[in-house]
């Protein structure tokens, strides 16, 4: 069977992957999820298991009141532009994301945006979940059967090839079981979640917990501050890649708009929070090693299996969509290759990281930074080509169309100029702080990282267009040009300026 | 319109988007009245908990 028409098979035995992944344009009837449903799919995308690394990660800089009020404003600021950007444009035409994404980087741009984040940012969150799955089972064992094999990373190794393995068959037999899967996991994962709330303070008082030091204290306070701020902006960036396609299923703008920013926002909120309570009063960032200390051993025991089996499923969907999109991306050459084969491949350069638990898993924050490094000013980019430059005014017919012949061919398929800001976002945040040795520069304590590099590609990208891509007729800019409207809720044509 | 090499799927889907009138057409724009109320409340939001939270 060719990847294509596997990948096809399967989207098609779930109306949501069907729809989700599609090439056409959704119709307005096959736009299923009002305000509650999406809603609901926020709430169970949230709460899952990297929420509680995100806690972790948070509780190595600040202590529970920081961590609260970091946790808040970081993920506050980030759930608010991603709800913007990819969210509305995608939920207003109906369009896959990177379709949509053409009018900004171009066909042929937009192909290698998608490439850039299925390689590099899909692989690595699909190991990153490995991992965690190998650390809980690996502290399983450690319970029954004793001592804290966790020391032994090639345990924790062995677990998470096993996991990639898996992960991989299902793929390949059928990943649709994933989706019946996930309606019970995320409702358990709400039960968990509280269930470690409830626990925490059976052990530990508020007084006692605001007084607990952070796990890796710093002495410029105000540097840990942000370095927290930072780590949520980047942790609430990091769902770019994700919520766009989710939002193409919505049937209203509002029910576009209002879950993300309620359900993604609190719901991650919620859950980050309670890692870093859990976090601080356990003395450890890594999840996997809260449960039996927490609840005991059955309870331990229970949570960390199934933390195991929601980051199967997790890593199922990371590398679905990882995979299409490469599938899309490449063109001819990968759709009639074997779904087996192409499946695999993927899975090649996931196995090699969950090979090196510490490159991504022990490195958590510096992990969410590369990843923020691109996906930030990819966002600014868009929320100022979207909603300034072509006031929310798209052609959807010359989204589809060649690059020879669309308004949005720009330079033989590239807009090189949109890749220039994005180079120039890349840098900014590089030079604020460093994605290697997580190196904060002197101004980064006024100002983060995340947001002004979003703040720099979109200035870049807005002074270029105006003042070369529009001079020179490219991109669809002129306000003259007709696009495509919708009627308005009182029935009245919108105007498309 | 031209529709240049494009599958007749995707042409029909275009043509019922593409009719404002018509009841498949594109969403409306969110109401600006949804994103002040969104940035505004955010403000606040930023604001109460850098006051009650900032590390003394």
């Amino acid at each position: 069977m060719t990847a294509e028409r596997h990948s096809d098979e399967m989207a098609a035995e779930h109306s949501n992957y069907e729809s989700e992944r599609s090439y056409y344009p959704l119709l307005k009837h096959e736009r299923v999820w009002d305000f509650r449903k999406y809603t609901g799919v926020n709430v169970s995308m949230a709460i899952a298991t990297w929420a509680f690394m995100q806690g972790g990660a948070v509780a190595m800089y600040v202590g529970a009141e920081a961590a609260i009020a970091s946790i808040v404003i970081g993920y506050g600021i980030s759930a608010l532009l991603v709800s913007l950007a990819p969210c509305l444009p995608i939920a207003r035409y109906g369009t896959e994301q990177y379709v949509t994404l053409r009018s900004v980087f171009g066909p042929v741009g937009s192909r290698i945006v998608m490439l850039l984040i299925a390689v590099f940012v899909l692989t690595a969150w699909t190991a990153l979940l490995s991992i965690m799955f190998g650390r809980a089972l690996t502290n399983v064992m450690s319970e029954i059967f004793g001592g804290d094999l966790t020391s032994a990373d090639y345990i924790v190794t062995i677990f998470s090839l096993a996991a990639v393995v898996g992960a991989w068959f299902v793929l390949v037999k059928g990943a649709r079981v994933v989706a019946r899967f996930q309606s019970v996991i995320a409702p358990v994962l709400v039960v968990v979640t509280l269930a470690m709330l409830g626990l925490i303070f059976t052990q530990t008082s508020w007084a006692e917990l605001t007084a607990v030091e952070p796990l890796a204290p710093m002495e410029d306070k105000h540097l840990a501050f942000m370095l927290a701020v930072e780590l949520n902006v980047a942790g609430g960036f990091a769902w770019w890649p994700v919520f766009g396609n989710l939002a193409r299923l919505t049937d209203k703008p509002r029910a576009a708009f209002w879950p993300n920013a309620l359900g993604l926002f609190l719901a991650s909120v919620v859950a980050a929070i309670v890692g870093a309570f859990a976090a601080l009063t356990l003395g450890s960032d890594d999840p996997t090693v809260w449960m039996i200390p927490l609840g005991g051993a059955a309870f331990g025991v229970f949570a960390l299996m199934f933390i195991a089996l929601a980051n199967v499923t997790s890593m199922v969907t990371q590398a679905f969509s990882g995979i299409t999109a490469i599938i899309s991306g490449s063109g001819s050459k990968l759709k009639n290759a074997p779904w087996a084969l192409v499946t695999a491949a993927f899975m090649v350069p996931v196995g090699l990281i969950a090979c090196l638990p510490g490159l991504v898993y022990d490195n958590y924050g510096r992990f969410l930074s590369w990843e923020a490094t691109v996906v930030a000013p990819l966002c600014g980019i868009q929320l100022v080509d979207f909603f300034v430059l072509r006031r929310q005014g798209i052609s959807l017919r010359d989204l589809y169309l060649p690059a020879r012949t669309s308004r949005y061919g720009y330079w033989g398929g590239i807009n090189v100029v949109a890749f220039v800001a994005l180079a120039a976002g890349i840098a900014t945040y590089t030079m604020l702080l460093h994605p290697v040795t997580y190196e904060p520069s002197a101004l980064f304590s006024y100002i983060g990282a995340s947001l002004p590099s979003a703040a720099v590609a979109a200035t870049v990208h807005y002074l270029a267009t105006r003042l070369l891509v529009q001079r020179l007729g490219l991109g669809g800019y002129d306000p003259s040009l007709p696009v495509t409207k919708a009627k308005s809720p009182v029935g009245q044509t919108e105007n498309s300026s | 319109m031209p529709d240049d090499g494009l599958d007749s799927e995707l042409v029909r889907r275009l043509r019922l988007l593409e009719e404002p009138a018509g009841s498949e057409s594109i969403l409306p724009p969110l109401p600006a009245r949804d994103l002040w109320i969104a940035i505004v409340s955010l403000a606040v939001i930023v604001v109460v908990m850098t006051v009650w939270g900032y590390p003394g």
